[in-house]
C-alpha cells in the first residue's frame, strides 16, 4: 500500500511540476534530495524519434559528454541526476531526455530508475 | 530540378475528367435502363452536366489526395533503389509533405522525389543550392507560426521546405515550433557540409 503511494505521489509529481520535481522515497515516501552533480549524455537519437526507454537502453546507449556544445545540431541528449533520501539513504537515478534547439533544452521525456542499474556506469565517470 | 511535371498533372485531371466521363455514362444507362429519359433535351443536357461536374470533384479530391500519394510512395521505394547505381549514398533523408529530400554528404550531392513529378530522382551537386535559410515563419499578422521550414535556390528556383505545418499559429517557444527548428538546422548543416565536401573534392 505505501509503495502504491509513493508511485502515486511520484506520478502526480512529475506531472505537477515536470522533471524539475524531486522523486519520491519508495519506503519512507518523503521527498528525495538532489544529491551530486549532473551527467550529460549523447543519445543515439535525433530530432523527435521515439525509442523505448529502459535502464538498460541507456546502459547500452549513452555516450558521455562534458558539455552542451558538443551536442550535433538535431541530435538528443540526456541528464542524470542522481536522488538520494535523507532517511534510508536510497537513490534513484532520474534521466531527463531533451533536444537541444537554439540554445533551449526542449524536454523530451523523463523517467526515474533504481541506482543500482546506472551504479557501474556512473561509478566509471 | 522540377518540382511539378506538367504532364504527370495532365494525367492527373484526364483521370479526374474520366470519373466525371463515367458518372455521365452511368447515368444515360440508368435513363436507358429504367427508360425515364428527361423529355427536355435541355434539362437532359443540364442534368448530365451536373452529373459530370460532381462526377469530376470527386475524380479530382481521389486523384490529388490519395491516388498522388500512393504514386509518390511507390516511386519512392523504387527511385531509393537506384542510389547504388547512380553512386548515391543518402546520408541523410528528410520527409516532407511534398518532397523527400537526400543529402549524400561525402558525395557532395543532393536530390529529391517531389509529389507531383514522382517518376525523377533529381539529383544535383550540392553547391547549386544557394542561400540557405530556416525560416521560423513568424509573421507580424500573427502570434506564432503555422509553419517552419528550410529553403534553398536552385538555378534561380526557390525550394522550400516545411519541417512543421500547422493550421493554427503555433507559440514559437512550444516543443513542436523547437524540434521543427532543429530538424531545419540539421538539414542546413548536413547540406552545408556536403557543399563542403563537394567543394573538396573537386
Amino acid at each position: 500500500m505505501g509503495k502504491l503511494f509513493s508511485e502515486i505521489k511520484n506520478f502526480v509529481g512529475l506531472i505537477k511540476n515536470g522533471e524539475k520535481n524531486p522523486p519520491y522515497c519508495n519506503v519512507c515516501h518523503c521527498k528525495m534530495e538532489l544529491e551530486r552533480r549532473e551527467w550529460l549524455f549523447l543519445l543515439p537519437v535525433w530530432t523527435d524519434h521515439t525509442y523505448t526507454a529502459s535502464a538498460t537502453y541507456y546502459q547500452n546507449h549513452l555516450v558521455p559528454i562534458q558539455s552542451l556544445a558538443e551536442i550535433p545540431v538535431g541530435r538528443r541528449a540526456c541528464r542524470l541526476v542522481v536522488y538520494r533520501c535523507p532517511n534510508d539513504q536510497i537513490r534513484k537515478v532520474r534521466v531527463i531526455d531533451f533536444l537541444y534547439s537554439r540554445g533551449t533544452e526542449v524536454l523530451m521525456l523523463f523517467d526515474d530508475y533504481e541506482y543500482s542499474a546506472f551504479r557501474e556506469m556512473l561509478e566509471r565517470l | 530540378m522540377q518540382k511539378t511535371d506538367s504532364f504527370y498533372i495532365v494525367k492527373l485531371l484526364l483521370a479526374s475528367a474520366g470519373a466525371g466521363l463515367l458518372a455521365m455514362i452511368a447515368m444515360l444507362l440508368s435513363w436507358v435502363i429504367t427508360g425515364n429519359t428527361p423529355v427536355d433535351g435541355s434539362a437532359a443536357v443540364s442534368i448530365l452536366t451536373l452529373v459530370f461536374i460532381i462526377g469530376f470533384a470527386i475524380g479530382t479530391f481521389i486523384v490529388f489526395m490519395i491516388v498522388t500519394d500512393k504514386v509518390w510512395n511507390k516511386n519512392i521505394s523504387k527511385l531509393e533503389a537506384t542510389f547504388p547505381e547512380r553512386s548515391f549514398t543518402a546520408t541523410s533523408t528528410f520527409n516532407s509533405k511534398n518532397v523527400v529530400f537526400y543529402i549524400d554528404v561525402p558525395g557532395g550531392k543532393i536530390a529529391m522525389i517531389t509529389k507531383y513529378n514522382p517518376a525523377a530522382l533529381q539529383m544535383i551537386d550540392a553547391r547549386a543550392a544557394q542561400n540557405i535559410k530556416v525560416s521560423d515563419g513568424k509573421g507580424s499578422a500573427i502570434a506564432g507560426t503555422t509553419c517552419v521550414s528550410f529553403s534553398f535556390d536552385i538555378e534561380g528556383q526557390k525550394w522550400k521546405i516545411p519541417t512543421l505545418t500547422a493550421e493554427r499559429p503555433v507559440s514559437l517557444k512550444s516543443e513542436q515550433v523547437m524540434t521543427a527548428l532543429a530538424k531545419a538546422d540539421m538539414q542546413v548543416e548536413r547540406l552545408v557540409a556536403a557543399q563542403k565536401m563537394a567543394a573538396r573534392s573537386q
